[in-house]
């Protein structure tokens, strides 16, 4: 019910909020970075860094090595809209329209049944973020991060921006500058959260910026699930959404962080995440985009001591209008690490998918397993689909493998279905379901009933 | 290729050096048919016997996106060699073009034109010969079109020359029906960089690649290939495979292009990779950019070391660990050559081995 609900969204709310009652004007100079900064009454260091990272923004470039970002206008756009005036704990006292928009979501409900703890961001800021208590009482932590700064000073400051600095490029800079809003989740040692965190991110406002920053302590052996959805009402006006995931898995703890990217196909969304997995840690990634105009977004594991390990799993459904860049990128600094990419893609309607990659191996890690597996379904002659990976290895006792394919609906296994009394649109919906089937076992079961109605949604008028 | 060896009718390009740095690629022996007329020929010989192909050739040259490379040449190389095998010809020996750096310091730089009319069946051995002391660097650009349901097998040894750089690019185009072979060997230079291009012009047509790397010491090889696909039914497969020893590099770009209109095109590209010290670098990027549906694309690669339990294996059986690796780098680059006959596949694989015990 949550996933399908959340890949509808941008088609069935079109009806925005009101306006904020704070916003800034239109543009980005120091000022508006400063006044952001001014009104999360932030510390000094804080500001500091948000004007450096401005300069920095700045002296970028903008890539071009990937979607074609020519359209883009970064000054017409808001960049800090809060909508609310304080951030509420309980769904009673949010105000009836924003919580509307949850409740068509099911956010409320799916927090009742199987959630451990459910944040939902309206424009710039968190609205609404509530932890279970019996994960309260073991010592986690679901906060906004303002009030991780403001409550847990030494803690954030000791891994805010250490796996993605503002310098890491021209979008994780400009996030660094304006960036308002996200989670900090931090699990203590041995702590095992068997229930996933939901957050929900919202655009609802035009022209409008999103920059949540989300970071994530896993201490030893612990484990956490972080499920976070998105969508955008559609305007005819660009949106963008840029956000920095940063994950620090600590010595055999686990982190499993999903995403399910519905954005509407006015939404720029460039988004910068990295994990680094330190001793015998897993790291997995499992990204699924939908929606947005273009995406670029590719999740990255650092593997930085021996016996950790990736898992990324990225899927893309594009259609007419948009272009879904996305992949993985691992680093093997260690030995004895093992990684594990899969990435599967679906264009039609004349859609856009490419995966780009990169795993690298350096000199000192030996004894890698790594393995690479693209596979992307055309199912028009209007759509079309790319493949970047990049391998770079240094090292000795490797074992590194990587596949890719494009192809059609193949027409033996739609002969088959069909001989066994499928219709040829339910036949091909079978096949597609089935090649996206890798995704949805990776789901929580709740979530997984549910993601083929979205498929199936998503693949209307595509397929048959 | 011992049949290669002793054949005498074949085309020699030489360079020729004088001290006014006077760089041509000259054919010293020219293969006759049977009315003495030459298959070898420059330019301007060219132009008058085939002015039909040299225009389509001039069209080609255009439609070549990485035609920087190929003006570079045309404008340093005083003397481009044209090969024109005709119509309906059958050649039983391979026709043998040697590349010969005869001068130490010298910057050799050439281009050759082979042009395989309609119905021909032709071999073509080029082989790179180092005759100098000091390094030479060689700049080589062939362009290898192939009419309608002609078909070659062109083999390309680049193990001789271990003190040159060799920079070369290759471009294939295929009409309809026309099929191509390639077997390459590669890394003897102390800097090695290919750049292929296969175009798949018309429907029917296709390309099987072959190349097999070694690369040891401080080498570095730069491999980057192309298959565009324009027409429908298509068919290219390309396979290379390196051994990469000591602190060498090896660096594998491949790109599969399919175009809108190209339907039922089939493209396969693996890059597969042996890791034999800890020093040793590669990097290979095999991309697809795919604009059509129906079409079945698929590319591979695999970075590994020899596996130390069949080392092991091999060893318990008698085999002393140099003749253990040499057995497993030997059954790891045969799977290229067994589209050949068993002697010449023997012969490119004893040529690989011994790179390594120079």
């Amino acid at each position: 019910m949550l996933v399908v609900t959340i890949i509808m969204l941008g088609k069935v709310f079109m009806k925005p909020h009101k306006a904020g009652i704070f916003k800034t004007k239109k543009g980005l100079n120091r000022k508006i970075v400063i006044a952001i900064s001014e009104q999360k009454n932030e510390p000094g260091w804080m500001t500091d860094f948000r004007l450096n990272a401005l300069e920095l923004f700045e002296r970028m470039p903008m890539p071009a090595w990937a979607a074609d970002l020519s359209a883009l206008d970064i000054h017409d756009l808001y960049y800090y809209v809060r909508a609310l005036d304080e951030q509420h704990h309980s769904w009673e006292t949010v105000p009836q329209d924003i919580k509307n928009t949850f409740m068509a979501l099911g956010i409320p409900q799916a927090e009742q049944q199987f959630l451990a703890g459910v944040g939902a961001q309206y424009e710039s800021e968190m609205v609404y973020k509530k932890l279970k208590q019996e994960w309260a009482d073991k010592g986690v932590l679901f906060l906004d991060m303002n009030d991780a700064i403001r409550d847990y000073p030494d803690l954030f400051r000791q891994y805010f921006s250490t796996v993605i600095p503002p310098h890491d490029n021209k979008f994780a800079a400009l996030n660094s500058a304006v960036w308002s809003g996200g989670s900090f989740v931090y699990v203590p040692e041995n702590v095992h959260i068997d229930m996933p965190l939901q957050a929900y991110f919202r655009i609802n406002a035009m022209s409008m910026g999103q920059f949540e920053r989300t970071l994530i302590i896993a201490q030893p052996n612990s484990f956490v699930h972080y499920v976070e959805g998105c969508s955008a009402p559609l305007y005819r006006k660009q949106s963008l959404h840029s956000a920095v995931v940063e994950l620090v898995a600590l010595k055999k703890s686990s982190i499993r962080y999903t995403t399910i990217q519905n954005w509407s196909t006015n939404v720029y969304n460039l988004v910068t995440k990295r994990a680094i997995a330190y001793q015998d840690a897993k790291v997995a990634w499992i990204d699924g985009n939908f929606g947005s105009k273009i995406t670029m977004k590719y999740p990255c594991v650092v593997l930085k001591e021996p016996g950790a390990s990736a898992h990324i799993l990225s899927i893309a459904v594009a259609k007419k209008g948009q272009h879904h860049d996305s992949g993985g990128k691992v680093i093997h600094l260690a030995p004895h690490t093992n990684s594990h990419i899969v990435a599967k893609s679906i264009s039609a309607q004349g859609g856009r998918t490419s995966y780009r990659g990169l795993l690298k191996v350096v000199k000192k890690a030996d004894h890698v397993k790594a393995k690479v597996q693209c596979d992307a379904l055309l199912l028009d002659k209007f759509s079309r689909s790319d493949t970047y990976p990049k391998i770079d290895i240094q090292g000795d006792s490797i074992d590194i493998e990587h596949e890719a394919s494009v192809s059609a609906i193949n027409e033996e296994q739609l002969f088959y279905l069909m001989s066994r009394g499928l219709a040829e649109q339910q036949a091909r919906a079978l096949i597609v379901n089935g090649f996206l089937d890798i995704f949805v076992k990776e789901l929580p079961m709740e979530y997984a009933v549910e993601i083929n109605r979205l498929i199936a949604f998503e693949m209307e008028g595509s397929i048959g | 290729m011992h049949t290669l060896e002793l054949h005498k009718k074949n085309i020699c390009a030489k360079n020729c050096f004088d001290q006014s740095a006077h760089y041509t690629l000259e054919p010293v022996e020219h293969l006759f048919d049977q009315n003495n007329t030459s298959y070898a020929m420059n330019v301007t010989d060219f132009m008058q016997r085939y002015p039909d192909y040299y225009t389509a050739y001039i069209q080609l040259q255009k439609m070549n996106r990485a035609s920087d490379f190929n003006l570079l040449v045309e404008s340093y190389s005083n003397d481009t060699l044209v090969v024109c095998i005709p119509a309906y010809a059958r050649f039983d020996v391979p026709y043998l073009i040697p590349v010969i750096a005869q001068y130490s310091g010298s910057l050799l730089i050439g281009k050759l034109i082979i042009i395989v009319e309609s119905h021909a069946r032709v071999q073509l051995y080029e082989k790179l010969l180092h005759e100098a002391i000091k390094a030479v660097h060689c700049m080589i650009a062939i362009d290898i079109i192939v009419h309608e349901y002609a078909k070659v097998q062109y083999f390309a040894d680049y193990t001789k020359a271990h003190q040159s750089c060799y920079t070369q690019h290759i471009n294939i185009w295929l009409h309809r029906g026309s099929k191509i072979e390639y077997y390459g060997l590669l890394g003897g230079n102390s800097a090695t960089r290919m750049h292929m291009q296969i175009h798949m012009l018309e429907e029917q047509s296709s390309a099987y690649i072959r190349a097999a790397c070694v690369a040891q010491q401080d080498q570095k090889v730069t491999i980057q290939s192309q298959q565009h696909h324009y027409s429908p039914h298509t068919f290219t497969d390309l396979c290379m495979h390196g051994v990469i020893f000591d602190a060498a590099t090896f660096d594998y770009q491949g790109k599969i292009i399919i175009d809108a209109g190209a339907k039922n095109a089939h493209a396969e590209q693996i890059n597969k990779n042996l890791l034999m010290h800890a020093t040793a670098h590669v990097q290979t990027m095999p991309t697809l950019e795919v604009l059509c549906n129906e079409v079945f694309c698929t590319h591979g690669s695999a970075v590994g070391q020899c596996d130390p339990e069949l080392l092991f294996y091999l060893q318990s059986r008698g085999f002393c660990p140099d003749m253990a690796y040499d057995f497993l780098i030997r059954s790891f680059f045969a799977p290229l050559f067994t589209n050949l006959p068993l002697e010449d596949a023997h012969a490119f694989l004893n040529t690989l081995l011994s790179m390594r015990m120079k």
